[in-house]
């Protein structure tokens, strides 16, 4: 669908700006939930294919991020841009959705649709939001099944499959949407330990062979530091440390970088 | 008083006929109140305040007044405003609309149970909304109520005899016909209970089946 997009786009595709390497920019953003706030106007910029990993305490703003940037949550204030677009504050609906339809997000629990076999829900998204045929989003469906190793699972029901299972297949019905920036939130964390392996070597593998700009929040340090390019730690919504994955996590610079560390690498 | 058997068997017919129209009535008060009571259900669960509220109204409406009354107020109304319809026609209507506003609530419990998640979901694979009801929220919602709607459509089926009073000539309306023939009642109105639950028991049991076919399912 895209290049078909329509009159609006160019005044709010402005790539000069922010160059076409960059591929989120975020701006003095800011978001409370009641008297909480969670997000104190966070600057972020992440580049064209670059694998970033945000790492914090829990409540320090990461999952957040991910949330305003697949357009789940509202920022109260500040700019949003992707791939050089404005996405908050929002553009008109047209362009918003061309934009957004780079942006893939995988969740902590799958989410995967219970009444749909496992085939039926990669092919969802290709089939209704970008109006493939039934046999080319079949067709994409098995691709991707089988980049995450899940072949021959096609007609499984998600209440069929363990969790690792159903999470790559989540993965696959991401890519099926064949998006550009990938957002992982904890996409391990609700796995039995000995079904994490699988799911990251699923992204481990999306990380080195694609082009894709990847962030994802993570507690798994040790496949932080191999997968990402960059490591940024979250806490009480600001960034307090930003700079390469082994660096930070190796010799980290901030106090409370130290001290997170040392409790979940002690745990 | 005994039981006579000849006098029964010839009753049969007549309560066969009668429990065809009833069968009838309650398929097409079912169809009206499934369909109306999920566009109220949808119409409810609007951000719009200007269209939920009026459509809560109704459906309360419909649901604090009595069947009959209802019943009655189509009967005799509805003429007097120039629109005519046979009996059978708004015995169908009146019914239909009154389970309506019962399944509107059954739906509504059904979408608002659904996780979130699985709106988010939806959402980040970019759905038309179109889509993220028809392929995502109603078929769950659906699943999950299935058991509650058929309750309904049992009730409805138990509530028909109401239509006697508009003289729609279904299964109870037959009996008391026999009956005031022959002043023989014991026989004809045996049967119409009888009847009854032919019908609505092994819908009964079938329903707990689904019902547990279904939970078994989504755990």
């Amino acid at each position: 669908m895209r290049g078909v997009d329509v009159a609006g786009a160019a005044e709010v595709t402005d790539a000069t700006e922010s160059g076409d390497r960059t591929a989120i920019r975020v701006s003095g953003v800011s978001k409370s939930f009641g008297s909480t706030a969670v997000l104190t106007d966070l600057d972020l910029v992440v580049g064209m294919r670059e694998k970033v990993a945000l790492i914090g305490p829990s409540g320090s703003g990461k999952t957040t991020v991910l949330r305003v940037l697949a357009g789940l949550e509202r920022p109260d204030g500040g700019e949003v841009a992707l791939f050089g677009s404005t996405v908050w504050p929002r553009p008109p609906k047209a362009v918003y959705r061309r934009v957004m339809l780079d942006v893939g997000m995988v969740f902590q629990q799958f989410n995967l649709f219970p009444h749909m076999t496992a085939l039926r829900n990669v092919m969802e998204g290709p089939m209704r939001a970008k109006g493939w045929s039934r046999g080319a989003a079949a067709e994409k469906a098995r691709e991707v099944l089988d980049m995450v190793g899940m072949s021959g699972y096609e007609k499984s029901w998600p209440a069929q499959l363990s969790g690792g299972q159903q999470q790559r297949v989540a993965i696959a019905r991401t890519l099926a949407m064949e998006p550009r920036l990938l957002l992982l939130d904890e996409v391990t964390s609700a796995l039995d330990p000995e079904l994490v392996g699988e799911v990251l070597a699923v992204i481990r593998r999306l990380s080195t062979d694609t082009d894709l700009t990847i962030l994802m929040v993570t507690h798994e340090m040790t496949f932080a530091a191999r997968s990402a390019d960059r490591v940024l730690m979250f806490d009480s919504g600001v960034v307090v440390e930003n700079g390469p994955a082994q660096e930070v996590l190796r010799n980290p610079g901030h106090e409370r970088t130290r001290r997170f560390l040392s409790a979940v690498l002690e745990r | 008083m005994t039981w006579d058997w000849s006098y029964a068997l010839d009753s049969l017919p007549n309560l066969l006929r009668g429990l065809l129209i009833t069968l009838q009535i309650t398929a097409g008060a079912s169809v009206i109140a499934l369909s109306v009571g999920l566009v109220y259900a949808a119409l409810i669960l609007s951000p719009l305040k200007i269209i939920s509220l009026p459509v809560r109204f109704v459906v309360d409406f419909f649901r604090g007044t009595p069947l009959v009354v209802q019943v009655f107020f189509w009967f005799y109304v509805l003429p007097e405003i120039g629109i005519t319809a046979g009996v059978f026609a708004i015995g169908v209507v009146g019914l239909g609309l009154y389970g309506a506003a019962y399944c509107a609530d059954v739906y509504r419990a059904g979408i608002q149970n659904l996780p979130g998640s699985q709106w988010e979901a939806a959402a980040v694979l970019h759905l038309p909304r179109r889509f993220l009801w028809a392929d995502v929220i109603t078929p769950q919602a659906f699943r999950a109520v299935l058991p509650a709607l058929g309750n309904y459509v049992i009730l409805m089926f138990k509530y028909t005899p109401i239509l006697t009073t508009i003289t729609v000539t279904e299964l109870l309306a037959e009996g008391l016909d026999l009956g005031s023939e022959t002043y023989r009642y014991l026989e004809p109105l045996t049967i119409v209970g009888v009847l009854f639950i032919i019908v609505s028991l092994p819908c009964v049991y079938g329903l707990r089946k689904l019902e547990q076919r279904l939970s078994r399912a989504t755990a």
